[in-house]
């Protein structure tokens, strides 16, 4: 039972990163691999503040969203003056660039030995270590996520995104701003990659370096693929069926060795095969029921 | 500081040998090819499964390591990138094809022949010529001539043959190429094959001086593209420029901070680039939309 809700909490944090991304991959059309590090920006702060100062979670959730909006918006503001792929390979760099700064600052990160000791959350004298109370807490934050990114894209502005990704130069000429607009985009994206960010850091109580790699990166872009880009309840079925692959490769007697390989082959496999089959992935399944 | 300079060097020719090898994709497919990293880290490790495991004689392995990586490369360029095509698919699929071609292959190698490091030292260690104070080896410099040699032919193909003028025409216009009623394909198909041979030869060129871990091709294959990006797709002098700068970032990187920042800074230098030159030295522009 306790294993169970351990992989229904990493699924709740798997959907809010793959939703959170589908708003800048998906509708704006701009892939971006550097989620993972928003998502480790988000882990480090609430990490820090809470191992060094012993502020609490409701404090630190939001300091971790504004910092990784603020880093967002700098990042952004440079990487958003390419388009396609110079772009990914600008946020392939960003992404190198926040590990490394992980990885080898060893006065503020710790370096590879990583942070352990991360209290459990305690909201109002309510503690939440209990993983049952963890999981409602997850899927709370799951559903306000969705929420946000459901409201956003049937916006004015959602639409704005769609048709940019259409054709840019178009929707500049009918008066729209396509710049502050993939900048918003990127930096609400980020801002929500924060909270699975501090779910996490709060959940395993250590965090190091090697969660938050270009892998890792790699790995919640394929979940959006494979979800459908735009399809955010396709990304929740995505992610469960992705996190819960390595179990059931573990669950038919793999080593773990081999089952971290296959994986990976598994998911490079699904995504060829989405590609081919139009790029829609679990969509297709939605119009066939 | 002589020891450094030819460091910068050494590194310098096999950034110049993976841009390389990547323009000969890029210019006509248009597209980020991550599988060339793939085949840089193939190229290694057939030769090590000749040579080590197998203990043939050394240019037979060479040989016969190329020949298996060009035609896992024509066979990738056949089956799915032929394929892409037809479909008209855009750069990002095919990109993300790419990649999860890169994800597959890199770990069915990482099964094959495990995640820890191998080495294939094909002349025994010695302390090399001494020149001016810096330890050389014959490896090195063998390396070094060879990319010397093989810039300078991919220069005088590119310029001179007819193929490699097809490649130009084709990179311009498409369309107006194939009016001309010569056969789109096959160009194709021969920037594709030179491309994947000249990265295997710069795989296996790596693996001569260095460690093999699955990851190899990979970072090569990064570097070879800032090096892209920061000199520009034009012409070869701002492919050097651009291979020459990152050498020498990474060196004074290693050399007078730490060489965990390595990475870190040659990525900040390409993102400089990106933003105050985004068209790299040679200032040509792509087919990229400028808004």
């Amino acid at each position: 039972m306790e294993y169970i809700l351990h992989l229904l909490i990493l699924i709740a944090i798997y959907v809010m990163l793959s939703q959170s991304l589908s708003l800048t991959a998906g509708y704006a059309g701009m892939i971006s691999l550097a989620h993972a590090g928003f998502y480790g920006v988000g882990a480090y702060t609430t990490a820090l503040l809470s191992v060094n100062y012993h502020i609490p979670f409701l404090l630190t959730l939001p300091a971790a969203m504004i910092l990784c909006g603020i880093t967002a918006v700098i990042v952004s503001t440079i990487a958003l003056r390419t388009v396609d792929d110079y772009f990914i390979i600008c946020t392939l760099g960003i992404q190198v660039v926040v590990f490394s700064l992980m990885n080898n600052w060893m006065g503020l990160t710790n370096g590879p030995l990583g942070i352990p000791g991360i209290p459990g959350i305690n909201i109002f004298g309510l503690d939440f270590s209990n993983k049952i109370l963890f999981l409602i807490l997850s899927l709370v934050l799951c559903a306000w996520v969705y929420f946000i990114l459901r409201f956003l894209v049937n916006s004015s502005f959602g639409r704005i995104l769609k048709a940019l990704s259409e054709d840019e130069i178009y929707t500049q000429a009918v008066g729209k701003s396509v710049y502050s607009a993939k900048v918003i985009a990127f930096t609400i994206s980020a801002m929500l990659a924060a909270i699975p960010g501090v779910l996490y850091a709060h959940y395993i109580s250590y965090i190091d370096p090697t969660s938050f790699t270009i892998d890792e990166s790699i790995f919640i872009l394929s979940i959006v693929i494979i979800g459908g880009m735009r399809n955010l309840w396709g990304m929740a079925l995505a992610s469960a069926f992705l996190v819960l692959l390595p179990e059931a490769l573990r669950f038919i007697g793999l080593p773990n060795s081999i089952a971290a390989n296959l994986r990976q082959i598994i998911y490079g496999v699904i995504l060829v095969g989405v590609i081919f089959g139009k790029g829609k992935g679990f969509t297709n399944l939605k119009s066939r029921f | 500081m002589i020891q450094l300079i030819f460091n910068i060097l050494f590194t310098f020719s096999i950034i110049i040998m993976a841009s390389l090898s990547f323009r000969c994709i890029y210019y006509p497919f248009k597209f980020v090819d991550f599988s060339i990293a793939i085949y840089i880290t193939l190229s290694g490790y057939i030769l090590y499964f000749f040579k080590i495991q197998l203990s043939l004689p050394l240019l037979l392995s060479i040989t016969m390591s190329i020949v298996l990586t060009t035609l896992f490369g024509i066979a990738h360029e056949r089956i799915i990138l032929e394929k892409l095509r037809s479909l008209k698919s855009t750069s990002l699929n095919k990109l993300i094809i790419s990649l999860s071609i890169y994800i597959i292959a890199q770990n069915i190698i990482s099964l094959i022949w495990g995640d820890d490091t191998k080495k294939i030292r094909s002349i025994e260690i010695n302390v090399g010529h001494k020149i001016m104070g810096a330890h050389i080896t014959d490896v090195q410099i063998l390396i070094i001539m060879f990319c010397v040699c093989i810039s300078i032919l991919l220069f005088i193909f590119m310029n001179q043959t007819e193929l490699g003028r097809y490649v130009k025409a084709i990179t311009s216009n498409e369309v107006l190429f194939s009016i001309q009623g010569i056969n789109l394909s096959k160009v194709y198909f021969y920037s594709y094959v030179m491309g994947s041979l000249l990265s295997a030869i710069t795989g296996i060129l790596y693996s001569m001086e260095s460690d093999l871990k699955p990851t190899l091709g990979f970072d090569i294959f990064i570097l070879g593209l800032i090096a892209l990006i920061i000199g520009g797709i034009g012409n070869y002098k701002s492919i050097m420029s651009g291979a020459l700068l990152v050498a020498i970032s990474q060196h004074l990187t290693a050399y007078y901070l730490d060489s965990k920042w390595m990475n870190a800074i040659t990525y900040i230098i390409l993102i400089a680039f990106l933003i105050w030159r985004p068209l790299g030295f040679s200032g040509q522009r792509l087919k990229k939309i400028e808004i």
